[in-house]
């Protein structure tokens, strides 16, 4: 409650001095962000949406830059270890992470650990929450995480790199060149990191241990463009080596390789009323476990997916437009637990938008055909009514779905065949106040899922997983956002971002567990010239470990404060004190995060 | 904060408790008879702690270690074992066993150096006790009995055995250990001879023998046998062997491939034992299985015990939330206390 009032009370310090600078313009786009090119004319999103700031550079892993920019909930084993991200109280398989318009969410468990995707390279990153399933497939209840490499043919030319060191011996470096004209467009990418990763558990005589990891990512996109057509292809490689870190009462001396590829490679073609894309995409994931890093003995999976993909836009009149979308997928998995499976799948959706005087409407319907599982047609229906200039009103209403991964449906001992989709009901209400440099987004959801799929004691010692709980799922989003310039010297900025939500267990009418109910996070910055201070301060309400609520990890509050420096147009330093008051955290149950570290950061750019 | 102050008065109230009885034996501390609860806890979520339930069971105290030592036990707490007026809780993922007096729960010493997984703990002499170890369970080679002094608490030496050794029993002549076989699989028994201090025979048995009882001259091995899903199912077995005929292999008793039996218990002259939520009861002259269970168990046993004519079986119910333990007469099979107890409630001490 303190900290709430400490919230209220600086947004009401902000708001009340004279209005200035020009906020940076909040894209409510719709699927165009996602999928380059299949815009509509006029198009709206209903659900809250965050976009990242452009500078990505300050940051080695997805799950950092999230932290210092959304109130979102990860569920992280540790710094740098296996994280999850979680929207609205649901788990990390019901969030799709979206690469270029594709799902990237492991075939065999479901999810994407975000400390394995490196933000560096990417010239868009959004959290879009809500169910779209209709686009983007199984499992984007809770919302998607979308990452965009933009193709633009204009005259280009950018180089620039960024060292970042810390403590706990962590060291990145990123590398980027970005060269285009109106014919072709190429973007080069390359990371390296390393860590030692030792920190000690804040208030214990344990260190870290057995928690470094090192790894790299290339990243290659190129296109050319010839009249009305474009030819493209986007290519990512990425390869990390962890060792897997104790707990607060168990050693480990485990380690864990894993190694993704994703190449797309795409052409779209277009004339007046009409548009067309077609990529052919290939994904590779792998992983190797060590139990003991000092013996041989390992597990070992991996997985491929296959996927064609065409999209038809057909612009029909100036307010209206049909999108009709194919997508033919084969995934192979193999593993030692699970055998080696392949799943085939055909989708086949259609999107309508409308846009009428007083109101913007459209329709999403998709049906998957699948040999193996029943997939239910889905569909869903979006409303945005401006009322004045600054206020808008957003509902929609959408069915989305989950499929059981391989791991789910194969694994040994356990593995279930016969398990069926989770589906799920999502309805969005929001309202937007957006002025040029204050924003507001004021929301609430509510998602009924059905069939979730669970892994259960059985009779016989080991665990298997049913279609078993009905979860319901409520809460209220609010994020305000307002920037004040001063004079040409001074501007402030502050946003914040509050989430409340209630993830019931319609068996036992108790709370989910390991998700928290309360996130928030208010960034507060102070530009004098070259100089930037920024002070974060993000709050996460108590998260419960037993399915009784018995039991539960406490909340936290956590300080940082961060100061850079321009000199001129190139080089940028930076400053980073994280965790200033030293807290004592675990976002899992006796997996600490670090107290308070440091990190300098040097960006270079032409 | 407020758990801290909980902890704070519920520590206080323990001391001000202890405190008012003048101490004349080495056993009249708030624990001093009664029964020990080992709450494993979750897998690397660091929850493991001890229940203590009243001779009768009537009433149970939760999380006592960490009320009266003011820290939390450990990762996986497995079992425990009695010595000396002490109690030795093997807590397996901590790679520990922390010694506590065995009447008032107070910390003594701490065991690390020498385990490596470590499992279950049985004294063998006045000052002697053994503990299994699985060692590296991905090794199948480095498996060991950790020999620990309970005078300084120190393990003083290493028995190599065979793959996945885990619960024992004695008698005045023999210790036996079960080899259940760790993360793979084993069908052997160990033979430690008391009165020469070492391994002098290896029984093979059926597979994944996972308890045991002595009666007289016989020793009763249950095995599980091989579950379905390694694609390779055998039945269960229960063994009976004579221990004054070179253990030599008596009889055996064959349940169907389907069959997988635990918790091998004694009461009188009766056998008892757990499978698919029922409990089956065979006297040890019987020349059979028994074809009707005993009594139906509503929920699914993590471990079941028998002593003092009440049958103990503990419940992990969804293993996310705390389990229960339910105490049954032996004579007839009703109900006469359950209590709700901490995570996943495994192996029971008694100490009375």
């Amino acid at each position: 409650m303190k900290h709430l009032l400490f919230f209220l009370l600086l947004f009401i310090f902000i708001t009340q001095t004279v209005p200035g600078q020009k906020l940076q313009k909040q894209n409510y786009v719709l699927d165009s962000v996602f999928i380059e090119g299949l815009s509509c004319k006029k198009v709206f999103n209903p659900y809250q949406l965050t976009k990242l700031p452009d500078s990505l550079s300050g940051t080695s892993s997805l799950t950092e830059l999230l932290i210092q920019n959304t109130a979102v909930f990860f569920k992280e084993y540790g710094r740098g270890m296996v994280s999850g991200i979680s929207l609205r109280g649901t788990g990390p398989v019901h969030t799709q992470i979206v690469w270029n318009g594709i799902s990237v969410n492991s075939i065999l468990n479901g999810q994407t650990d975000l400390n394995t995707f490196s933000p560096g390279g990417f010239d868009e990153i959004f959290i879009k929450k809500g169910g779209s399933s209709v686009i983007f497939g199984s499992g984007a209840i809770g919302g998607i995480v979308v990452f965009n490499d933009k193709i633009t043919f204009k005259d280009t030319f950018h180089i620039s790199n960024h060292t970042k060191i810390g403590s706990f011996r962590t060291g990145i470096n990123h590398f980027k060149i970005i060269s285009g004209n109106n014919k072709t467009y190429t973007k080069f990418g390359f990371q390296i990191q390393k860590s030692k990763n030792d920190y000690p558990y804040p208030g214990y005589r344990i260190k870290n241990e057995n928690g470094r990891y090192q790894g790299w990512d290339f990243s290659f996109i190129n296109g050319i463009k010839l009249h009305h057509h474009q030819l493209y292809i986007k290519y990512k490689i990425s390869k990390l080596d962890r060792e897997t870190s104790r707990t607060l009462y168990m050693p480990q001396n485990a380690e864990l390789f894993t190694g993704n590829t994703n190449i797309l490679s795409g052409w779209f073609w277009q004339n007046r009323y009409f548009s067309s894309r077609t990529e052919m995409v290939y994904l590779h994931e792998k992983y190797q476990y060590f139990f003991n890093k000092n013996l041989a003995g390992n597990s070992q999976s991996a997985a491929q997916s296959i996927l064609v993909r065409n999209l038809l836009n057909f612009r029909l009149h100036k307010t209206y437009n049909l999108v009709i979308g194919n997508e033919i997928s084969k995934q192979t998995g193999t593993g030692d637990h699970t055998g080696k499976h392949i799943r085939n799948n055909f989708a086949t959706f259609l999107i309508w938008s409308h846009q009428l005087n007083n109101i913007d409407y459209q329709i999403k319907l998709r049906q998957d055909f699948n040999p193996d599982l029943k997939i239910p047609i889905i569909g869903a229906l979006a409303l945005h009514i401006p009322f004045h200039t600054y206020h808008h009103f957003r509902f929609s209403a959408s069915k989305n779905f989950r499929l059981p991964t391989f791991n789910d449906l194969y694994w040994t001992p356990g593995g279930n065949p016969g398990l069926q989709p989770e589906t799920s009901y999502s309805f969005d209400a929001v309202y937007n106040y957006n002025q040029r440099n204050f924003e507001t987004h004021l929301g609430i959801f509510y998602i009924d899922s059905h069939n979730l799929i669970k892994w259960v004691p059985g009779q016989h010692q080991y665990w298997y997983p049913e279609n078993f709980e009905t979860v319901r799922y409520s809460g209220i989003e609010v994020s305000l956002h307002k920037v004040l310039k001063i004079n040409n010297s001074i501007t402030l900025s502050n946003r914040i971002e509050v989430n409340y939500n209630r993830a019931v267990n319609q068996k036992n009418n108790k709370l989910l567990p390991f998700t928290p109910q309360i996130t928030g996070l208010n960034s507060f910055k102070f530009v004098y010239k070259s100089y930037t201070l920024s002070y974060r301060y993000r709050y996460q309400g108590k998260i419960f470990t037993t399915t009784t609520n018995t039991k539960f990890l406490p909340a936290y509050h956590l300080h940082s404060l961060s100061l850079s420096h321009n000199y001129g147009q190139h080089i940028n330093i930076q400053f980073n004190i994280n965790n200033l008051l030293n807290t004592y955290y675990e976002n899992v149950p006796s997996r600490p995060q670090p107290g308070r570290f440091y990190e300098f950061i040097l960006n270079f750019k032409i | 904060m407020k758990q801290i102050n909980f902890l704070l008065a519920l520590t206080l109230i323990i001391s001000i408790l202890s405190c008012k009885k003048p101490k004349t034996t080495e056993s009249e501390g708030e624990f001093a008879s009664g029964v020990f609860v080992i709450n494993e806890g979750n897998f690397m979520q660091g929850n493991a702690s001890i229940s203590f339930g009243s001779k009768d069971f009537s009433t149970v105290t939760n999380d006592v270690y960490q009320s009266v030592n003011n820290t939390a036990l450990g990762d996986q707490a497995q079992s425990v074992g009695f010595s000396n007026n002490k109690a030795y809780i093997v807590v397996t993922g901590s790679n520990k066993i922390e010694v506590v007096k065995d009447d008032t729960m107070e910390r003594v010493a701490t065991i690390s150096s020498g385990l490596s997984d470590p499992r279950y703990f049985e004294t063998i002499g006045s000052h002697t006790a053994l503990v299994t170890c699985w060692g590296d369970p991905s090794d199948s080679t480095d498996d060991y009995l950790a020999i620990v002094n309970t005078n300084s608490d120190q393990v003083t030496g290493h028995i190599p055995v065979a793959l996945g050794p885990e619960k024992m029993v004695k008698n005045d002549d023999y210790l036996f250990v079960a080899h259940q076989g760790a993360w793979g699989t084993n069908n052997k028994v160990t033979v430690f001879d008391l009165i020469l201090k070492e391994v002098t025979n290896t029984i093979t048995v059926g597979d994944r023998p996972n308890s045991m009882v002595i009666k007289d001259n016989y020793l009763w091995v249950l095995c599980g046998g091989e579950p379905d899903w390694t694609g390779n199912e055998t039945a269960g077995q229960l063994y009976k062997i004579d221990m004054n005929n070179n253990f030599n292999i008596e009889a055996t008793f064959d349940f169907a491939t389907t069959e997988h039996p635990g918790f091998l218990s004694l009461s009188g002259d009766d056998l008892y034992y757990y499978m698919d939520a029922k409990v089956y009861k065979m006297n040890t002259g019987d020349t059979a299985l028994p074809s009707s269970e005993f009594m139906t168990y509503n929920g699914e046993a993590y471990n079941m015990e028998i002593y003092n004519e009440k049958i103990y079986i503990t419940d992990a119910l969804d293993y996310q939330q705390e389990g229960t333990v339910s105490v049954f007469d032996v004579s007839d099979g009703h109900l006469i206390n359950q209590k709700t107890v901490g995570i996943i409630p495994g192996d029971l001490g008694f100490n009375f």
